[in-house]
């Protein structure tokens, strides 16, 4: 029995090191040929703020839909860069355990309505833990993204036949 | 015109010649069949295509110039992208780019979505109305992308979005606009995925202020319509920049909303030549929905298509009898607004518990916040956490450690407390601008200085004083307010030219800690030193001071300005008072300005009071009584704005 828990406990330890091996490739990989390095504000604030500069016409490849190639176009390509864009956002909405930009991340991965705010509950205790980090407030913001996204994947393949959320 | 049935099938029905007739162009998903097995070899279905396209000169027809944006007399398109043509010379001549697109549909392919059906969609959805384009057949192949990307079933609307000024940036400060496409919202996610349109000028990186002032005038820009989900739009505009939004819904047909997305699946990504003035963002939406409804949007696109004209035209059009074309206007208040509205719900308590933590650091938060109750430190913590991610944004990308840290620790502390519960208190709809008159004044009247009559004449291109905008009643912006004036001996001059006056109030009512409650102004023109005499020289007014809302509709304001004129280097120190109120339909505004020459040691009175009377929204009886400087005036005239 006590080999049983073991072999459960390494088992269950080792899934969790795997998905988020997984994940950290993953969303390195979309930040990388999707170009979500790119999508920030130009350097030229005022410039942007003047003409409403448009710094890409699609040539960031999933700010546009249009011209963006079909690897770009999945839900976790889309959860990522929405997560990587919308951070801070993401921040105040798991906070306050509610908000549109968590409804939108939960449309984005595809999740049934049905146990969205069981699935925001334990987003919400996990990030809190993230937080809780020493290290959190000199994160940079790829960090910070990647580590969102790995834990929502997490949390997400947990209870994956519960959530039945179409990127698990 | 085309119909969207389930699944996104395009069906397209027409009478022509009085005979029924139905065409039906099919997007299916093109995974069962090879696009081997269709290929046309109808050249005479082709050529009699041709032909008639020819007899009925389709060439030269509105709607085609519009779908290549070409001078409607059959010129030039406007855009510089190689690959939206078909023909070689497609750009220079309409009549080359019909042909290559009839001939077109003719022809085989082994990529679908390369074929110039799918490239071109709303090109074919108009052409299957004015030509006898073949049937297809169960075999055609479909366009698997448009129809992914489009989703025209679970279409539910378009909105365009009027994105306000802002005075931080004089060339921002005349708004943007952008396209929305509404789906389903329980499906969808909610309208941050829905789909966003946004034409754009493209700046390299770096560029020097005044260089990209000169470009965007001149035409040096390429520009472009970019799509993306609107969350990205909703980060940019509503939590870094701080501007609100006006959504405006439109009522279109499923035609007319097939027109317009199928247009823009053709041009996203290519590239027009920008023009702040008149070739600028909310011209290109304008002529989007000049072609998807051919009601016409541009009409005063001639000197400069202020980005407000084109909701003011959606609301002429709304109020004819023609069509209701606006559905519904929302108000989208920025993040900046939204924490003002948030501490505004705070209790007292709660306010100066929040601004404590503000002002003294958040390294002993749960100190300051223990005579709370739980609830309360709720509302204090949201508040806090809303603070601080509008203090980062306001910070640009290199923020103070000290703001992420506090941040942080703020977020850490509302992480340990359950989640919000609860309705959220809405906040108030602010009107739109396009409830205030249009941008453009001419006015004339008459006005007697210094007991003789003379008659004047004043224009500006854009005129929304602090009487002017029920959007923003603490702000100001005019460019290029003139007024000349004569009398019966024809005795005429320039009485002033202010090249720009911005005025910006701060008025909140709820202070919070560390936010510059600053109110300030500029003003840039020519004016004469003595009334009537002179020459008229350049003067620069620069002034800050305070603001204060006295009641709903009274405001009040405290100014030190300083003066400098080009000519003589005089400089003043001007001591400035005002006020502004609203009773009902009525405008007033009262402004004195006590001036102190340095170099002389002369004090100068200036008094200025002027009443506004709508008489309809576009047109006004103004009444402007001047004191001081020898210049006693009255002046009485009409305003009319367009």
């Amino acid at each position: 029995m006590k080999a049983l828990k073991v072999f459960a406990l390494v088992t269950g330890i080792g899934l969790a090191f795997m998905i988020q091996d997984v994940s950290a490739r993953e969303f390195a990989d979309i930040y990388t040929e999707c170009g979500l390095g790119a999508m920030i504000a130009p350097r030229n604030a005022a410039v942007a703020a003047a003409t409403n500069v448009t710094w890409d016409l699609g040539t960031t490849a999933i700010s546009s839909n249009i011209t963006s190639p079909d690897t770009c176009q999945g839900g976790k390509e889309k959860t990522a860069a929405f997560i990587y864009k919308s951070y801070s956002s993401l921040e105040r909405a798991l906070a306050q355990g509610r908000g549109e930009y968590l409804d939108a991340l939960l449309a984005l991965a595809g999740c049934a309505s049905a146990h969205r705010v069981d699935l925001i509950g334990n987003l919400r205790s996990s990030f809190a833990a993230v937080v809780e980090e020493p290290e959190y407030t000199e994160r940079t913001r790829y960090q910070k993204a990647e580590a969102l996204y790995m834990l929502f994947h997490r949390v997400v393949e947990e209870r994956a036949g519960y959530y039945s959320c179409s990127i698990s | 015109m085309p119909e969207i049935r389930p699944g996104g099938k395009v069906v397209i029905r027409h009478m022509r010649r009085g005979r029924p007739f139905a065409l039906i162009l099919t997007l299916v998903t093109a995974s069962a069949w090879s696009s081997d097995d269709w290929a046309s070899d109808e050249p005479m279905a082709a050529s009699r295509a041709l032909e008639l396209a020819a007899a009925r000169k389709l060439h030269l027809h509105p709607q085609w110039c519009r779908l290549l944006h070409a001078d409607p007399n059959g010129g030039r398109s406007e855009i510089l992208s190689p690959e939206f043509f078909l023909a070689s010379d497609g750009r220079e001549s309409p009549q080359a780019e019909l042909t290559a697109t009839i001939l077109g549909w003719f022809r085989p392919t082994r990529d679908p979505d390369q074929h110039p059906r799918c490239r071109f969609p709303a090109r074919y959805v108009w052409l299957a109305t004015q030509l006898d384009l073949p049937e297809p057949t169960a075999k055609t192949p479909g366009c698997p992308r448009f129809e992914r990307w489009a989703q025209l079933d679970k279409l539910d609307s378009i909105s365009v979005l009027m994105v306000s000024g802002y005075l931080g940036n004089p060339a921002s400060s005349f708004g943007h606009s952008l396209l929305k496409f509404n789906y389903r919202a329980a499906e969808s996610g909610g309208r941050l995925l829905d789909i966003s349109f946004n034409f754009g000028a493209l700046v390299p990186p770096e560029e020097p202020t005044l260089l990209y002032i000169y470009r965007g005038l001149v035409g040096g820009y390429q520009a472009g319509f970019s799509d993306g989900l609107y969350y990205a739009q909703d980060q940019v505009y509503t939590r870094t920049e701080f501007r609100d939004i006006w959504e405006y819904e439109l009522a279109l047909s499923p035609a007319e909303r097939t027109m317009l997305v199928a247009h823009l699946w053709e041009i996203a990504g290519k590239t027009f030549t920008y023009v702040f003035l008149t070739k600028n963002c909310t011209y290109r939406m304008a002529e989007l929905l000049t072609l998807a409804t051919e009601t016409n949007f541009t009409p005063r696109a001639l000197v400069w298509y202020v980005p407000v004209e084109l909701f003011h035209r959606l609301e002429d059009v709304s109020r004819s009898d023609r069509r209701a074309i606006v559905a519904d206007v929302r108000f989208i208040p920025s993040s900046q607004r939204l924490l003002y509205h948030k501490f505004a719900q705070l209790r007292a308590e709660e306010v100066a518990a929040a601004n404590r933590v503000i002002a003294a650091g958040t390294s002993d938060v749960e100190a300051v916040l223990e005579g709370l109750s739980p609830d309360q430190r709720r509302e204090v913590l949201d508040a806090l956490v809303a603070y601080y991610e509008y203090r980062l944004a306001a910070e640009g990308e290199h923020p103070e450690p000290t703001t992420r840290q506090a941040k942080d620790r703020i977020l850490r502390l509302r992480l340990r407390l359950p989640p919000s519960t609860g309705p959220e208190r809405q906040i108030a709809n602010l009107p739109p601008p396009t409830d205030g008159h249009r941008p453009m004044l001419v006015g004339a009247g008459v006005e007697t200085v210094a007991g003789r009559g003379r008659f004047f004449v004043r224009v500006s291109p854009y005129f929304q004083d602090l009487l002017d905008t029920p959007a923003s009643p603490d702000r100001g912006l005019v460019v290029l307010d003139a007024q000349g004036s004569a009398d019966s001996r024809g005795d005429a001059r320039l009485d002033f030219l202010d090249f720009i006056r911005v005025r910006n109030l701060q008025t909140n009512r709820v202070a919070i800690a560390g936010e510059s409650r600053l109110s300030w102004q500029v003003r840039l023109g020519l004016t004469r030193r003595e009334a009537g005499a002179g020459d008229l020289i350049p003067e620069l007014s620069i002034g800050g001071g305070r603001s204060v809302l006295l009641c709903d509709n009274v405001l009040a304001y405290a100014m030190a300005n300083a003066a400098a004129h080009a000519e003589d280097g005089i400089l003043s120190m001007e001591p400035n008072l005002g006020l502004s109120a609203r009773w009902g339909a009525v405008r007033t505004a009262f402004d004195m300005v006590e001036s102190y020459g340095v170099g002389d040691g002369d004090w100068r009175t200036r008094c200025r009071f002027d009443g506004r009377l709508p008489l309809s929204r576009n047109r006004e009886i103004a009444l402007g009584l001047k004191y001081g400087e020898g210049e006693n005036a009255v002046q009485v005239g009409v305003n009319t704005y367009w």
